[in-house]
């Protein structure tokens, strides 16, 4: 199953503006091959992609929350 | 489990068909709706929460002036709930697996909890639907 993420910062703020039951906080991610598979799947309205996660990967470890609303 | 909502319950469904059905905002799910009913009717939904066993969207109905407005920011979408055109908006609580309607609440954005709506001043910023932009722009100032 996929992730939802997005590539702006702009973007992943307007989502959880609008949606705030979604959660409050945002967090970076740099995506490593290792990472998993990633791919555009936005239906050409924002920066949305969809994170297809490898088990080994850890995210919490990589992660930087960068915004709370 | 979601919260209670003052209104009208109105008898299910309110709408068969969609003419149009377009997602314009996709987070782990969709998250912003954009339909037409059969009988021409423009919504614009927004998910606004969910537990086990029910999704809960508000439906804006709307014209196409004031759906331009609300995709381009011009307006906030909160201040586009609180001011429908036409004096109500509707919460309407689907099964998430099959996408029915389980009710339907005519209501005023202000029978939502706070955190159930955008954030006071959340601007979308999105284009508007090819499906829409086939129809020429209404003229004149917008009102409301």
């Amino acid at each position: 199953m996929g992730l939802s993420v997005y590539a702006s910062r702009d973007h992943a703020v307007q989502c959880a503006q609008q949606y705030p039951r979604i959660g409050n906080k945002i967090a970076r991610l740099s995506l490593p091959p290792m990472s998993g598979k990633i791919l555009e799947t936005d239906g050409g309205f924002d920066s949305h992609n969809t994170w297809w996660k490898t088990q080994e990967f850890d995210p919490l470890s990589a992660a930087l929350v960068v915004a709370i609303l | 489990m979601l919260s209670q909502i003052e209104g009208v319950r109105l008898e299910n469904p309110l709408w068969s068909a969609f003419s149009f059905d377009v997602i314009l905002q996709y987070y782990d799910g969709p998250r912003l709706l954009l339909q037409r009913s059969a009988g021409g009717q423009l919504y614009l939904a927004w998910w606004s929460d969910s537990d086990e066993s029910r999704e809960r969207w508000i439906y804006l109905p709307l014209s196409e002036r004031r759906l331009r407005a609300i995709l381009s920011g011009e307006i906030s979408s909160l201040e586009g709930l609180k001011t429908p055109e036409d004096g109500y908006l509707l919460v309407v609580d689907k099964e998430p697996e099959s996408n029915s309607v389980i009710q339907t609440i005519m209501t005023q954005a202000e029978a939502l909890p706070e955190d159930a709506l955008p954030l006071p001043g959340a601007r979308l910023n999105l284009p508007v639907p090819t499906e829409i932009k086939g129809i020429p722009e209404e003229d004149g100032p917008l009102n409301n």
